[in-house]
């Protein structure tokens, strides 16, 4: 899928960011069409059908939660959150609503394009019909159970395979915590984060991942982990 | 353990009590004028029983003598009903019994008579002086009741510990008729003395010692110090809160038993009412402290907030012109710088308004006055506000002749440009913000009507309290909060003010009023 195919709904109530956002979103491609606030921005979802929808969470007529919810009950698209706040529990919130990643505001133009096109590569799944997922010099032979990483092959645990090959399937994406101890542990399990934490060193010191300097798996504080993915 | 009291030198008699040891004149008056009642009762009745003896039978005058004693016993209380009785039965005896002018008696039928008429004199006299007593008892209990009802409500409006100590100490003098004071504990569970009540150290010590000791519940409650102090713990079920001492002129005062009662009924009353305020005081200090978080939680969030949104777009913007520059059309280059310099002064604008919140909050905020044309401070707020908000219109109506007001022009624009980019960021663009002046008396007033959705009546106050916006939640329009608080901040300084009300056309007008002439404050 070419960039110009895709469509991209922006919802914030300042009329500064939408600006910007679309002289650098069309700049590299994409359609852009834009809301100022919640119910506008849901109207405009079922007129024009986008591929992806950046979303504030400050809006003036609706919790961003509640969009997040609304956009949920009608179709899949991959929803990126824009949001001033430092809030790691508001994120985490909308993470789990539905959303598919987030940016900090203020971020980069050069950030926010390489979010895009990670979560649009995730969702668009080009990758996850195929037996071996591949991120940066890291595979993962998820018929054989086997992982290669820098061309060395390392030996896994069950649930460390697991928790990689969720984070390389959802690459460039965050996951948070209670996300991947539901999918991975069961619903009792959502707030064992700890649990989590020994699992994801480790699978970092098998991968030979520095935790200050990260590779493969990095740490989003408060609220979950992201595989890096230094193709996009 | 304090010393008991040491004999006490003669003590003048307390009003309240009996006149015992009557050696002052007055006292002496007062304690021979029932006898000289009850004689002149008698010299009265003698009189008229003289003259009605023309027509009655002299048997039927000892009702005339009888009479009297009645009187008396009402009157004068029982020893004096006694000795008039006696009184009349010898006058009675002398005068109208056979043979007259004589206390003897000769028929056996007038000795009848007469030991009739002790026997009914004495029970009558008894009777009523009884009667009398306790009619003198339901009396004081009634005043005491009232006074006691009196220092309840009186009490019942105690804010503060000191108000509480003013209005007890007030009311047990005036009951006890005695010097009072009112200790309370600070640190260490020590009483705090002043040197307003002159508590000698032994008189201290007993006070301590009754706050400590004598605080607990079924303990005995009152001990006396040295300096005729008798200091009574006032203490709740589950702490002593202080102590109540009062300075007796005498030793018995406190042995009757109905100023014993109701010292201690006052006493109770007290312990209740201190609760009551050392509550109030405790659910306030944790209202006040709630109160400080939400504040300062809501600074922050509103900080964050209008200093990030800003920012978002010039980052943004400029990463934008860095990374894409040489793939942008010219005009979208200039729309990226446009944002860039808008937000900027947007940002400006807001730390200006941190700063002038500060500078108000910190009461640095100095006014430097002159001569000033209103239409002239007008022109750049509204200047300012079509760079904000470019869709926006204002129409400008002013009165003639409008006179020059003596004011902080720079302070002034920035309440102006406030208060429209307030309409502004409400009203729909379409419809026009109006600003007028007009002069009334001695006051300048600008009103600023917009078409906006309008304030609620309730909230027309509510809408100059800090962060008032942000307390509904982060969905409004997007601002501090802080522009209207500033707005009345800096009106207070200018020695005007600024409120709120309904706008003719729907919306809100926001009022300004200015003096012409005065020294700013």
């Amino acid at each position: 899928m070419k960039p110009s195919q895709t469509r991209i709904l922006i919802i914030d109530d300042e009329a500064q960011i939408r600006r910007f956002l679309r002289i650098a979103l069309e700049t590299q491609g994409y359609e852009v069409i834009e809301a100022a606030s919640g119910r506008e921005g849901l109207e405009r979802f079922a007129e024009q059908r986008p591929q992806l929808v950046l979303l504030d969470l400050g809006l003036p007529d609706l919790d961003g939660k509640k969009v997040i919810e609304e956009l949920r009950s009608r179709s899949n698209v991959p929803v990126m959150i824009l949001s001033v706040r430092s809030d790691e529990a508001e994120k985490v919130a909308a993470l789990d609503a539905g959303a598919n990643d987030y940016v900090a505001k203020p971020f980069g133009a050069a950030e926010l394009s390489a979010r895009i096109r990670a979560v649009l590569r995730a969702h668009n799944g080009h990758q996850s019909s195929q037996p071996v997922l591949r991120v940066g010099d890291l595979t993962v032979d998820i018929t054989r159970r086997e992982v290669t990483a820098a061309g060395r092959p390392v030996k896994l645990s069950k649930k460390e395979f697991e928790i990689l090959h969720l984070l390389t399937h959802n690459a460039g994406r965050v996951l948070t915590h209670s996300y991947i101890l539901h999918t991975l542990w069961g619903p009792e399990h959502e707030h064992d984060t700890q649990y989590l934490r020994v699992y994801v060193g480790q699978l970092r010191a098998k991968l030979q991942d520095d935790p200050a300097k990260p590779h493969y798996i990095a740490n989003e504080p408060g609220v979950g982990y992201r595989m890096l993915d230094h193709a996009v | 353990v304090p010393k008991l009291p040491a004999t006490h030198a003669a003590v003048p008699a307390h009003p309240i009590e009996p006149a015992a040891g009557a050696s002052h004149p007055a006292a002496l008056l007062l304690l021979v004028w029932p006898y000289a009642v009850a004689t002149g009762a008698v010299a009265a009745s003698s009189a008229l029983s003289y003259i009605l003896s023309n027509w009655l039978a002299p048997g039927s005058l000892d009702l005339v003598f009888l009479t009297g004693v009645l009187l008396v016993a009402m009157s004068q209380g029982l020893w004096p009903s006694l000795f008039c009785s006696v009184l009349s039965y010898l006058a009675y005896s002398y005068g109208f019994v056979q043979p007259l002018h004589s206390f003897h008696i000769d028929s056996t039928q007038d000795w009848l008579d007469l030991a009739a008429f002790m026997t009914a004199a004495m029970i009558t006299g008894t009777l009523a002086a009884t009667v009398r007593s306790q009619l003198a008892l339901i009396r004081k209990t009634a005043q005491q009741n009232h006074q006691l009802y009196d220092f309840t409500r009186g009490i019942a409006s105690a804010i503060t510990r000191g108000e509480l100590a003013a209005l007890v100490r007030e009311h047990v003098s005036a009951t006890l008729r005695c010097r009072t004071c009112m200790l309370f504990p600070g640190a260490h569970n020590r009483l705090e003395f002043t040197d307003d009540y002159a508590l000698s150290a032994a008189d201290e010590a007993a006070a301590q010692l009754c706050h400590e000791e004598l605080g607990a519940p079924g303990r005995r409650t009152q001990l006396r110090g040295d300096g005729a102090w008798t200091f009574v713990a006032l203490a709740s079920q589950r702490q002593a809160l202080g102590v109540l001492g009062v300075q007796l002129p005498s030793v018995g005062t406190l042995q009757d038993q109905n100023l014993n009662h109701l010292l201690l009924a006052m006493r109770d009353q007290t312990v209740v009412a201190l609760e009551r305020i050392d509550l109030a005081a405790r659910m306030e200090q944790t209202q006040l402290l709630k109160e400080t978080e939400r504040l300062r939680e809501a600074l922050l969030s509103s900080v964050s907030h209008d200093l990030r949104t800003p920012l978002a777009s010039i980052i943004g913007a400029a990463t934008t012109l860095r990374d894409l520059g040489s793939e942008l059309r010219d005009s979208q280059r200039l729309d990226l710088l446009d944002t860039v310099i808008d937000e900027s002064s947007r940002l400006n604008r807001f730390v200006q308004n941190l700063l002038d919140m500060t500078r108000i909050g910190y009461g640095a905020l100095k006014p430097r006055a002159a001569w000033a044309d209103l239409r002239e401070i007008a022109g750049p707020a509204i200047r300012s506000l079509a760079n904000a908000h470019p869709g926006h219109r204002v129409t400008v109506e002013t009165g003639d002749n409008l006179p020059q007001v003596w004011t902080d022009a720079v302070l002034l624009e920035r309440v102006l440009f406030n208060v429209l980019d307030n309409a502004a960021k409400y009203a729909p663009a379409s419809a026009p913000i109006t600003l007028a002046i007009h002069c009334e008396q001695s006051q300048i007033i600008v009103s600023v009507d917009d078409c906006g959705p309008g304030i609620p009546p309730d909230e027309h106050e509510q809408v100059f309290d800090m962060f008032h916006r942000v307390q509904r939640g982060d969905s409004a329009a997007a601002g501090t909060g802080m522009g209207l608080a500033i707005c009345r901040g800096l009106m207070q300084a200018l020695g005007g003010n600024i409120r709120a009300q309904a706008g003719a056309a729907g919306g809100t007008r926001m009022i300004l009023t200015l003096p012409i002439t005065t020294e700013l404050p």
